[in-house]
């Protein structure tokens, strides 16, 4: 692969989530297996980042708990995992097939000549101090606490340091199957892997186009939209009744469900400008009735077409305007920051950390910009809400409950805003309103890009290298362009980028 | 008439299982002999959010008197085993970049600026002062040191401002908030209170317990040769991590043998008396542990586990950490029915009584915890003379964010090395100084803590 550069390939612990997942998976079990594990840790925003994933005391404790648990579970359906019989084939042969069979799908991997003698002997000893099934369940306890299972060891091939080397077939079934399904190879995945049908860049890549169509791939893209757009504070967030006394506690279940649909419906192909400049939403009566929209009825969400006027796409979406904002009063700063550092990818500079931050308190006559505006009259603040608050601004006319309004405080709204000193002249200028800045955005360079940079986080579980991965990037950015900006085919390009068909040997 | 059941028909219990009893054996006996009156002292952090009110921290006296602020009457009657601090500030957060809190909450026990994790935030980059005390005090059976929170998790993805302790940079070390999970964690399986020599012969444990134990060894042994295996082919960063995690594997394994096969005491390093070990009563109706309401009812019974688990010497480090960094708590049951953080940036006369009350609220509860440490008797004084308390927040003032003058204080004994009822005043100290202080306090030879470009040496007159 001549000069090829990979990136840092850390090795990757599964999350709460992937681990959950495997478990299921690995032992066959009809539903999702409860797990009680310490919270996954972020960064750059995404909690599989590999940077914190040092275990804690009490990490390590729950995957002992819960082994000992799961490996009960399993030996109860021993048959279900692997078919063998003890009396004609030999209670040995039965536990050398198992460890190479049942071993292949723990590790992801096929086990050594070695490592299947270890596992034998182990076996062997706990049959003899108790009986076979014992020791199926001791061996299964073991494994599940295993690095081999716990992490995503790839260390099949072997080259210098320094080397850029190529990721065997195994290697590549986890990098998909944790990447696009959020858990372990299956079965067919795994034999791909097996057979090396996992070999060439248009293998991978259309391996992963499969997945993707595949329902799999939804709970591991919901998990992603959920921290990219961080949708999770949906999950309490409340409101000051005082304020807003319309607010219900079921509203946010109602934005979360509106943005899930909305995003699957973009996930099926079209230009990824449309998450800013959608026409439609989906809604049942009573969002629609939060939003102003008439002729909606009925408890179940519906494709609904929007005006284009006061509402288009994501950000006139509570889960957008109703997450960035306080429990009694908008937040321009918010949105601003979400719109330059989540959509755009931008670093804010960090705050001078003796900032007293205050949110303005509301006072009767005076609008929240104009309460903002006085902040940003402090030079040092100001370098940083200039950039900031504007964008945010653009969005006054929707309130801190998702709700259109045309005054406050009896003054008539003010929806100008600004983008500057993003370098990209298709985002920099004036805006008028959530659909001017929705048009805006979704013409620049920046959101593409930013796009890209997110997926590649989330699936490499690391935050880029700017000079190293500026080519995986711009494979990914090449393909997502060619295929006019359709998010899933972006999806599947970061299958086809040097950092993730190899790995530098650290 | 009740019947007078003999002690070794109370230990088989109804099962008819008999529980092994740890004892001390005459080794120990003569380690402690060889140690002189050094004590088993123990370390403790107190946590709480967002600071106090400017002036707030304030006292008045000196090296034989103290005068306590308003917000710490309610350790009046406790003032002489209490030294407040002033004028010991947080450098490093000061050059640290950053959302104040998490710049605060990454500090604040690590003595070090943060790595960052984008936006702006950032994680601990250093072992904290907690779990480097843990490890220089070990407890052969227990645990290097325990976490509790109240209510310190968010109910999404966590970050920063949730973790007080770190065992190295970007090693996050979670409070556990439920206080019947610290339970099983700190006193269940086979784990039982150690008694003082003479006073029960010890009891073998039943078979299947020990076929059990044995196996769960051996699996542990299984699991130790995989990583071990592993950690031999990979590079530097990644060894870190997976040597962290074959440490716990061991850590686990030690506690099990420790405790279950009858081979140790179960008192530690062979001082204190275990006879003040009362295995506490397993917690229940303390509510839900993400229900604002009853953060309380959380945080009494999470006190419980905590006096019994240093009582019982189940670590000699442990963190009681009451909330998170920008905590957003509603104290509703003093009245106060605004949260916490954006309270705490209000400046108007009502907002900072409000404030008071709460500040005042916590005091109440550091005293609580003291008058409890206080109420266990231990070696030949209390637990409380025998613990080093820690008091901290992550920022000093909360409406400014201020890390010049941190509401700092410690409280206990130190086994005798630290005396109460003073106010030391310094001139901007550092914290990192302040924890070089408190290591020597607690017996460890140290000179400096966390990035020693903030490191002048342990604070004059403290001990």
């Amino acid at each position: 692969m001549g000069d090829l550069k990979a990136g840092p390939s850390p090795l990757r612990r599964l999350t709460n989530p992937e681990y959950a997942n495997t478990v299921r998976d690995l032992l066959r079990l009809p539903a999702l297996p409860t797990v009680s594990l310490p919270k996954d840790s972020a960064a750059f925003g995404f909690d599989n980042n590999a940077l914190i994933q040092t275990p804690s005391s009490t990490l390590v404790e729950g995957y002992e708990d819960s082994a000992t648990t799961f490996a009960t579970q399993a030996v109860a359906n021993l048959p279900g995992l692997w078919k063998c019989d003890p009396i004609r084939d030999g209670e040995d042969n039965c536990a050398k097939m198992f460890i190479a069979d049942f071993g292949r799908r723990t590790f992801r991997r096929n086990l050594s000549p070695a490592d299947k003698d270890r596992y034998f002997a182990f076996w062997q000893r706990e049959k003899m101090a108790a009986d076979p099934n014992t020791a199926y369940q001791a061996l299964i306890t073991a494994w599940l606490q295993s690095p081999n299972f716990l992490y995503r060891v790839e260390l099949d091939s072997a080259g210098p340091v320094g080397a850029t080397i190529k990721l065997t077939g195994f290697e590549i079934a986890s990098r998909l199957s944790y990447g696009l399904w959020g858990t372990m190879p299956d079965d067919v995945l795994l034999a791909a892997a097996e057979a090396g049908e996992l070999a060439t860049v248009a293998d991978v890549g259309a391996r992963a186009e499969t997945m993707l169509a595949d329902p799999r791939s939804r709970g591991s893209l919901t998990h992603f939209f959920n921290q990219w757009l961080t949708l999770a504070p949906l999950a309490d967030l409340g409101k000051d009744l005082k304020v807003y006394p319309a607010f219900k506690p079921e509203w946010p279940g109602l934005w979360r469900k509106e943005t899930e649909m909305f995003l699957d419906s973009l996930l099926l192909g079209g230009s990824w400008e449309s998450f800013f400049t959608a026409d439609y939403t989906f809604a049942n009566q009573q969002l629609a009735a939060i939003y102003g929209i008439s002729g909606v009825t009925g408890t179940a969400f519906q494709k609904v077409k929007l005006d284009g006027v006061k509402r288009m796409g994501f950000l006139t979406q509570g889960s957008m305007v109703a997450v960035h904002s306080h429990e009694n009063q908008t937040s321009p700063v918010d949105r601003g920051k979400f719109i330059r550092e989540q959509l755009l990818c931008e670093n804010m500079p960090q705050p001078p950390n003796n900032l007293v931050i205050q949110v303005p308190e509301i006072r009767a006559g005076v609008t929240t910009r104009q309460r903002f505006d006085e902040h940003t009259a402090v030079p040092l603040c100001a370098s940083c809400h200039l950039i900031m608050d504007p964008p945010g601004l653009a969005l006054e006319n929707l309130d801190a409950v998702g709700v259109w309004r045309d005054t406050e405080q009896g003054i008539a709204i003010d929806a100008t805003g600004k983008l500057i000193g993003s370098e990209d002249p298709m985002v920099d200028g004036n805006v008028n309103g959530p659909i001017e800045l929705a048009n805006r955005l979704a013409a620049s360079d920046g959101i593409k890009s930013c796009a890209v940079k997110q997926w590649f986080r989330y699936v490499q579980g690391r935050a880029e290298d700017s000079v190293i991965d500026t080519c995986s990037l711009d494979v990914m950015r090449a393909q997502f362009k060619s295929a006019n900006w359709d998010i899933k085919k972006m999806m599947v390009a970061i299958t086809q980028t040097p950092a993730f068909l190899n790995r530098t040997i650290q | 008439m009740k019947a007078t059941l003999s002690r070794r028909t109370l230990l088989r219990g109804a099962g008819g299982v008999a529980i092994g009893l740890p004892f001390l054996t005459a080794m120990e006996g003569r380690a402690r002999a060889a140690a002189g009156r050094q004590k088993a002292k123990r370390f403790l952090t107190f946590f709480f959010a967002n600071g106090v009110n400017a002036g707030n921290w304030t006292g008045t006296g000196g090296d034989t008197s103290l005068t306590l602020p308003a917000i710490l009457t309610p350790m009046e009657t406790l003032k002489n085993k209490f030294v407040l601090l002033n004028g010991v500030g947080m450098a490093s957060a000061r050059d640290n970049p950053g959302n104040a809190h998490v710049v605060g909450m990454t500090n604040i026990l690590t003595g070090r600026k943060f790595i960052d994790a984008g936006g702006t935030f950032g994680w601990g980059s250093g072992i904290t002062l907690d779990v480097e005390i843990g490890k220089q005090l070990p407890v052969p059976g227990g645990f290097e040191s325990l976490q509790f929170g109240v209510q310190s998790n968010k109910s999404y993805a966590t970050k920063a401002e949730s973790y007080l302790s770190y065992s190295g940079p970007n090693a996050g070390v979670p409070a556990q908030d439920d206080p019947a999970v610290m339970f099983n964690r700190v006193f269940g399986g086979t784990w039982k209170p150690p008694v003082a020599a003479g006073a029960a012969a010890p009891v073998g444990l039943d078979p299947s317990v020990t076929a059990g134990l044995t196996r769960r060894k051996n699996i542990l042994d299984l699991v130790k040769q995989d990583y071990n295996s592993l950690i031999t082919q990979l590079g530097s960063e990644d060894k870190m991590r997976v040597q962290k995690h074959l440490a716990e594997v061991e850590a686990i394994q030690a506690r099990i043998s420790f405790d279950g096969a009858g081979t140790g005491t179960g008192t530690g390093t062979g001082t204190g008396t275990p006879a003040n070990c009362q295995k506490p009563a397993e917690p229940t109706d303390y509510g839900s542990i993400t229900d604002k309401a009853q953060f309380v009812n959380n945080l009494n019974a999470q006190q419980k586990m905590l006096v019994a688990a240093l009582a019982c010497q189940r670590t000699r480090s442990a963190t009681f950490q009451l909330s998170l960094a920008q905590s957003a708590t509603f104290h509703t049951w003093v009245g106060v029915n605004e949260q916490h953080h954006l309270l705490s940036h209000k400046t108007d006369g009502d907002a900072q009584a409000l404030l008071q009350k709460i500040q005042t609220w916590y005091m109440a509860r550091l005293f609580d915890l003291c008058k409890a440490l206080d109420s266990v008797p231990d070696d030949d004084g209390t637990l409380l003379d025998n613990t080093l308390i820690l008091v901290c927040s992550e920022v000093g003032v909360g409406h400014t964010h201020s890390y010049s003058d941190m509401p700092f204080a410690l409280a206990g004994g130190a086994g005798g090395a630290l005396n109460g009822g003073r106010l030391l005043k310094y001139d901007n100290a550092t914290h990192n100084d302040l924890y070089t202080s408190i290591l020597n306090l607690m017996g460890i030879p140290a000179t400096n803590f966390g990035d020693t470009k903030y490191c002048k040496g342990p604070l004059a007159g403290i001990g």
